[in-house]
Parts: structure tokens; C-alpha cells; sequence
């Protein structure tokens, strides 16, 4: 397993591919004026982001996708535009885009400098929080240290009742910003911990239901989402807590700055007009001070 | 009462201090120490020395007062007979709590072997009373039986630990611990100020031999020198080996090591060995759980001697040992280890783990501060006078210190059990004012 080795064959042949279109011209505002189509990329199974709904899509996302539609058709005179709905697995969302499969990834991803070689991004339209998910059930010392207290208060002596035994283990999305995170901080956490990770939040949460693991890290609405959908029954619960806060936003093509500047015009008109603030409170639970700052500082002003 | 042949000797009763200190404290400590650095190590000058200081104490105190009672009788020195009483019901109720705890922690080792153990609330608890029971009984046949079955537990902890503090070194790397030395990057005195709560506690039972007196033979010699002596080897083997396994195994894995001892042994030798020892460490603790129900039992029947505690805790069978009290204490350990198994109680219990360790520490505080009238009934020179006058100093320091660091929750909770202290004293206490009330009695009505 060489995995730098991996890596850069991943890279290069990405290059490669992106660089394809390119040569061809290809540009996301002239693709959607020639074929009268505006192809929507997303992820299908990240609700309350983006999920399939029969032959079209719906979520947060999707909603603002709509409103960049609308734009093109008043800025390209496009009355007539085709919205299409293209879903797009997790291992293929950058291609998708630099190949230009899709014209925007609606579903928010987080801008990394590796992702920025390859394709470009949105203003952010939302902060996503790394947040835990654990049995109702859970080790009060475990509960302790998510919520960043001190894992045991009062003495360690003789008669402290061993937590050798508890031994946990934390779950987390495989290859995610996460993984990496919870290595670093898995020592200071202050309980004993092994990390394994999974390959998508279904199986996540299902390993912390079934007790074979014992809190796994993830997007706070994701794991919301999975909550609701599997039923208070399953005796889980997600702690409010964040670790650590992340902007994300929409994935676009790194070689067209005119259609950067529209998809970013018409999201700040959304935070402007108060639309963001509407699919908050539909899709994500509502708005808070934090929040509403955060939409004065992503909004770029007239 | 009974002969000589059936109570303790010096060796017998210098283990069961030590085995009583490290049984079920060391199996963890490494891996803790690991997660601050080998900084941590730093911590033992200040706990080692605090708590020479305290052992030393005592001895003073067993050396000029070898009268039965151990701590209560030390206390009574200084503060009557109400804190007689004080003493022992604290220090009782500490240790009926902390045993019922070793007896969980015990169990938790042991699901490496039977897994069934580890599956769920009942599994637990039953193992927990079951342990309780089997520590009792074993303890029917008197100090004697206590002491070898002690004496031979007690490798359970010399071959792995202190066994590692010696030959350990062979596979010492200095750059190891070098490496560990302070992973988080913290200040010095940050990292110390950190770890002291490690080691803080981790000499709590060094009494155990005062306790014994009753059980002890010749108590003005052995007392004294086996509460030093377990001390101080406990100190040295604390030191060494968790010194010598941060130079063995690197940082990161030992502190997310569940068996840290294990893992030694396994990384030296073999997985096999590691399991071997991982047995041994579960004996050790087995062994030093019989030791704290003997100290609890004979603590409640040096009490009952003194008429302060029911007087069934002083019935004692044909093998010196106070059958009846060590029953009804197991009766009350099952009932708490009963009440575990709901999730909320078991919550309730830690808490109750960390009050025990403030009402075995008020103990300390006020045997200590009896050094002074013991002292001063016995005439002592005036320069052994000064001298156990400033080491007595550093032991309340540090006493006040680690009853402070026991943290508001678990303090206050002490403080309440004592306030019920002076209610039951208050019903005792007619037991020894009766000649006063006689007389007046009479001056009201000839």
C-alpha cells in the first residue's frame, strides 16, 4: 500500500481528465446558452442538503441551486432553461464538475487547497459543525470529554472505578477532514480511544447503534438527519457540541470566473433577501446569532 | 486472646500495606501518566515525599502509643472520644464504599478472561458480589490465613511491577523517553501541576497496618515499621516502574493502552506473557480486596471494643476473626453493589467513590494531629519533638492539600457525612459522661 504513490496517480490522472474539457473550450455559461440545460450535480443521500426525489431532487441546496437557475434565465435571456437533476457519487464529485458532467455541485462540500488545483468554488452557504453522535446510554466520562469537561471529576485513587475497560471506540468518515482531526486530538480527548472509520454516515450511526462503536464524528445535520430517519428508538442522541466549524459551499468550474460571479451573485441576493434564512428554518432547524452573523460575512456586498 | 501463631508478622503485615496501596491504583496509572508525558514523573517528588511525611507520622504515632484503634486511637489523643468515634465511622464508610469499587474494577480486569463479565449491568454486579463473598469468606480464617493468603497475592503485583522496575531497564531506551517526555507541549509547571492528581492519592492506605494492631504480633515494632517500610516500597516501585515503561514503550500507544503492565510484558517477551501478567495484576487486586475487607472488619470491631460501634462487630471466632461484622459489611457492600445495576445509581456510586476518598482523608488529619499529646504523654526529647513537629507539618499540608484537590462535589458530601457523625456520636456520648450526671443527679434529688 503505498498511498503517496495512490495519491498522485489519482492527482495526475484527475489533471488529465479536467484539462480535457478545457482544450475543448468547454466553459459552464456557453455549455447551459447552447443547450438550453443547467445540469444540477448532487449528492443523493445527503439530506437535509440535497436527496433524490423521483427524476428530480429536492433540500437546502437544491432550493438555492433553483435560485442560481433563475438568475441564468434573466441574466442569459433564458427564459425556457431546463433544470436537470444529475446525481453524483461522493468519489466523483470533483470530476464531475472539472469534466463538466454537471454544471454546480449543489450539494456544499468544504473548499480544500488539493480540491482548489481542480475546480473552483461558491461564496459558502452554510458552516457545517463536526459534531458526535452517541448512544442515549453512553459512559458518563465519555459524555464528559465530548462535552469538553474533564473526564472524571473528584479523586483518582484506589477505589476509582477502572475505565481500562472502557475502552472506546470513535468512529469517523473515512478519508474525511475528520479522520485527521479526531488523530490529532484523540490524546487530548483524555479517554482511552481506538479510531476506526466507515464509509458513509448510514454505517457510522448504525456502528454506534449497535454498540460496536461508541461515538461517531460527523456533520451536525447529517447526523441529525440519520437520527430522525432511524427513529428515537435506536436511543441515540446527537450532542450539541461542535468541535470544529467549516464553511461549505458549491463546487463550480475553475475555468469560468463570469459563471463563478453569477452563482455568487444570485447566493448573496439569497442572504440579502432573506431567502438563506427561509431554508435555514425549513430544511436546518432554524438560525441562531452565530449563524446570522456568519451570513453577514459570507454575503459579498453590491 | 488468641495466640501468637494466628496473627501477623512484619512481613505479612509490610505486604498487605503495600498490596492494600498498589493493588488496583498501579494497573492504570501508567497509561494516565502516559497521556500528560513522562513529565508526569516529576509529580512523584512532591506526592512521594507528602506522603513519606504521612506514613512516617503514623509510626511516630504507633511508636509511642501501640495501644489498639489505630487512627481512632491516635485520634482519641488529641480529640476525645467523640473523635474516636468520628474517625472510625468515617474511615469505616470510606472503606465499606472503596472496597465495593475495587471489587468493580476487579471485575472490569477480569472480563479479559470471561467475557461474559463485561456484557452488561448484571454480569457486573453479579461478578462484584460474588467477589465481595469470596473475600469475606476467605477472611473467616483469621489474620493468620489473611496474612499468607496475602504474602502470596502479593506477587501479583512484585512480578509484574515491581519485577518491570528492575529488569525492565534491560529494555530501556532513553530516546523513547525522551520522546515522551512532554507530548502536548505544555509549560513545566502546567504538566506537573496536571499530574500531581495522579499520584496525589495513590499512597491512600498506608494506615492499613495501624488498623491491623489487634491482629499484629508485637504492634510496637511491626506497626511502625511495616507502615515505613510498605510506604516507601511503594514509592519505590511506583517510581521505577512507571519511569521505566515510558522508556519502553513509546508514548502514543501507551496511552491508549487498557493494560498498560500488559503491554510491557507483551512487547518484551510475548502476547502470552503479556496475558500472564495481565492475570497476575487481576490476582493482585483479588488479593488486596481480601486485604481492605480484613481492615474493614477489624476497624469495626476495634470500634465496637471501644463500645462506640454495635458489639456484634467485636465477636471474633476461634481464628480471631470477627465473623459476624465481616458478614454484615458484606451484607451492606451486596446491597450497594445491588444498587449499581441502574444506570442513574451506578452514576450516584461515582460520586460516592469520590466522598470515600474525603472520609478516609479527615481520618488522616485528625490521627495525624494525635502525634502532638501522644508525643507529649510519652516525653519525648526535645529534638524528636521538633523534628516530628515539622515533618507533621508537611503531612497536614499535604493531607489539606489532597482533601482540597478531592474537588467541591465530594467535599461537600464528606462534610455532610461527618455532620451525621456528630448526631450519631450524640447518642453515644451519655456512654461516657455517666459519673457527672449521677452526681447531679443526686445534688437535685437526695
Amino acid at each position: 500500500m503505498n498511498v503517496p504513490f495512490a495519491t498522485t496517480t489519482r492527482l495526475l490522472l484527475a489533471l488529465a481528465l479536467s484539462t480535457l474539457p478545457l482544450m475543448a473550450g468547454a466553459n459552464t455559461l456557453e455549455r447551459v446558452r447552447s443547450s438550453h440545460t443547467f445540469t444540477l450535480g448532487y449528492m443523493p443521500d445527503l439530506a437535509p442538503f440535497s436527496k433524490h426525489e423521483g427524476d428530480k431532487a429536492s433540500g437546502y441546496a437544491i432550493d438555492l441551486c433553483l435560485k442560481i437557475a433563475d438568475k441564468l434565465k434573466s441574466e442569459l435571456g433564458l427564459p425556457d432553461l431546463k433544470v436537470r437533476y444529475q446525481p453524483v457519487q461522493v468519489s466523483d464529485q470533483v470530476s464531475a464538475v472539472s469534466q463538466g458532467k454537471v454544471d454546480i455541485l449543489c450539494t456544499p462540500t468544504p473548499p480544500t487547497l488539493e480540491r482548489r488545483k481542480m475546480i473552483s468554488y461558491s461564496i459558502p452557504i452554510y458552516t457545517a459543525g463536526l459534531s458526535v453522535v452517541v448512544r442515549k446510554d453512553a459512559a458518563a466520562p465519555l459524555l464528559n470529554v465530548l462535552n469538553g469537561q474533564v473526564a472524571y471529576t473528584g479523586p483518582t485513587w484506589r477505589a476509582s472505578i477502572n475505565n481500562g475497560l472502557a475502552n472506546q471506540t470513535y468512529a469517523t468518515l473515512e478519508g474525511g477532514v475528520t479522520e485527521d482531526w479526531i488523530r490529532e486530538r484523540m490524546r487530548l480527548l483524555n479517554v482511552i480511544a481506538s479510531l476506526v472509520t466507515v464509509a458513509n454516515n448510514d454505517e457510522g450511526v448504525k456502528l454506534v447503534a449497535e454498540g460496536k462503536a461508541d461515538a461517531f464524528f460527523s456533520e451536525r445535520m447529517l447526523l441529525r438527519n440519520e437520527i430522525t430517519k432511524e427513529g428515537a428508538a435506536r436511543n441515540l442522541m446527537v450532542l450539541d457540541r461542535i468541535f470544529e466549524y467549516s464553511p461549505v459551499a458549491m463546487m463550480v468550474d475553475r475555468n469560468d470566473e463570469d459563471f463563478r460571479l453569477l452563482v455568487d451573485t444570485a447566493l448573496s441576493e439569497a442572504y440579502s433577501s432573506g431567502a438563506i434564512e427561509k431554508g435555514y428554518d425549513q430544511y436546518l432547524g432554524g438560525t441562531d446569532d452565530t449563524v446570522k452573523k456568519l451570513f453577514r460575512i459570507y454575503a459579498l456586498p453590491k | 486472646m488468641a495466640d501468637s501463631s494466628k496473627k501477623m508478622g512484619l512481613m505479612g503485615l509490610t505486604t498487605l500495606v503495600t498490596v492494600n496501596m498498589m493493588g488496583s491504583g498501579i494497573i492504570m496509572l501508567p497509561t494516565n501518566m502516559a497521556q500528560l508525558g513522562a513529565v508526569s514523573l516529576l509529580s512523584w517528588i512532591f506526592t512521594a515525599i507528602g506522603s513519606m511525611a504521612i506514613a512516617y507520622c503514623f509510626s511516630q504515632c504507633g511508636v509511642f502509643c501501640s495501644r489498639s484503634g489505630g487512627l481512632s486511637a491516635y485520634t482519641e489523643e488529641a480529640h476525645s472520644k467523640s473523635g474516636f468515634f468520628l474517625c472510625s465511622y468515617l474511615y469505616f464508610l470510606s472503606l465499606a464504599i472503596a472496597n465495593v469499587a475495587v471489587a468493580i474494577s476487579a471485575v472490569g480486569y477480569m472480563t479479559a478472561f470471561v467475557p461474559w463479565l463485561g456484557t452488561g449491568a448484571i454480569p457486573l454486579c453479579v461478578g462484584t458480589i460474588g467477589l465481595i463473598w469470596l473475600t469475606t469468606f476467605a477472611n473467616f480464617g483469621g489474620p493468620g490465613i489473611t496474612g499468607k493468603i496475602g504474602a502470596f497475592t502479593v506477587w501479583g503485583v512484585i512480578i509484574p511491577v515491581a519485577g518491570l522496575s528492575i529488569i525492565g531497564w534491560f529494555w530501556f531506551k532513553p530516546d523513547v523517553l525522551a520522546a515522551a517526555w512532554n507530548p502536548n507541549n505544555l509549560a513545566i509547571s502546567e504538566a506537573v501541576s496536571k499530574a500531581i492528581p495522579l499520584t496525589l492519592w495513590a499512597f491512600l492506605g498506608m494506615e492499613s497496618a495501624a488498623q491491623a494492631t489487634d491482629a499484629v504480633e508485637d504492634p510496637k515494632r511491626n506497626v511502625p515499621l511495616a507502615c515505613l517500610f510498605g510506604t516507601l516500597g511503594a514509592a519505590v516501585v511506583y517510581v521505577l516502574s512507571t519511569t521505566v515503561i515510558q522508556g519502553i514503550i513509546p508514548n502514543d500507544e501507551l496511552a491508549k493502552s487498557s493494560a498498560p503492565f500488559a503491554l510491557v510484558y507483551a512487547t518484551m517477551f510475548s502476547p502470552m506473557v503479556g496475558n500472564i501478567v495481565m492475570a497476575l495484576a487481576v490476582m493482585a487486586c483479588v488479593g488486596s480486596l481480601l486485604g481492605w475487607q480484613f481492615t474493614l472488619a477489624q476497624t469495626a470491631k476495634m470500634t465496637a471494643d471501644q463500645n462506640l460501634f454495635l458489639k456484634l462487630f467485636s465477636k471474633v471466632n476461634s481464628m480471631n476473626a470477627p465473623v459476624i461484622g465481616m458478614i454484615v459489611c458484606g451484607v451492606l457492600q451486596t446491597l450497594m453493589a445491588l444498587s449499581t445495576i441502574s444506570p442513574d445509581a451506578a452514576a450516584q456510586f461515582s460520586k460516592l467513590v469520590s466522598l470515600a476518598a474525603v472520609t478516609n482523608l479527615i481520618p488522616y488529619i485528625t490521627a495525624l494531629t494525635g502525634l502532638l499529646v501522644i508525643m507529649h504523654k510519652a516525653g519525648v526529647s526535645s529534638a524528636i519533638h521538633t523534628r516530628n513537629v515539622v515533618v507533621l507539618l508537611i503531612a497536614v499540608t499535604y493531607c489539606l492539600y489532597a482533601l482540597y484537590a478531592c474537588g467541591k462535589d465530594a467535599v461537600m458530601g464528606g462534610t455532610l457525612v461527618l455532620a451525621v457523625g456528630y448526631l450519631l456520636y450524640g447518642f453515644l456520648a451519655k456512654r461516657f459522661t455517666e459519673a457527672p450526671a449521677t452526681n447531679q443527679a443526686r445534688a437535685v434529688n437526695p
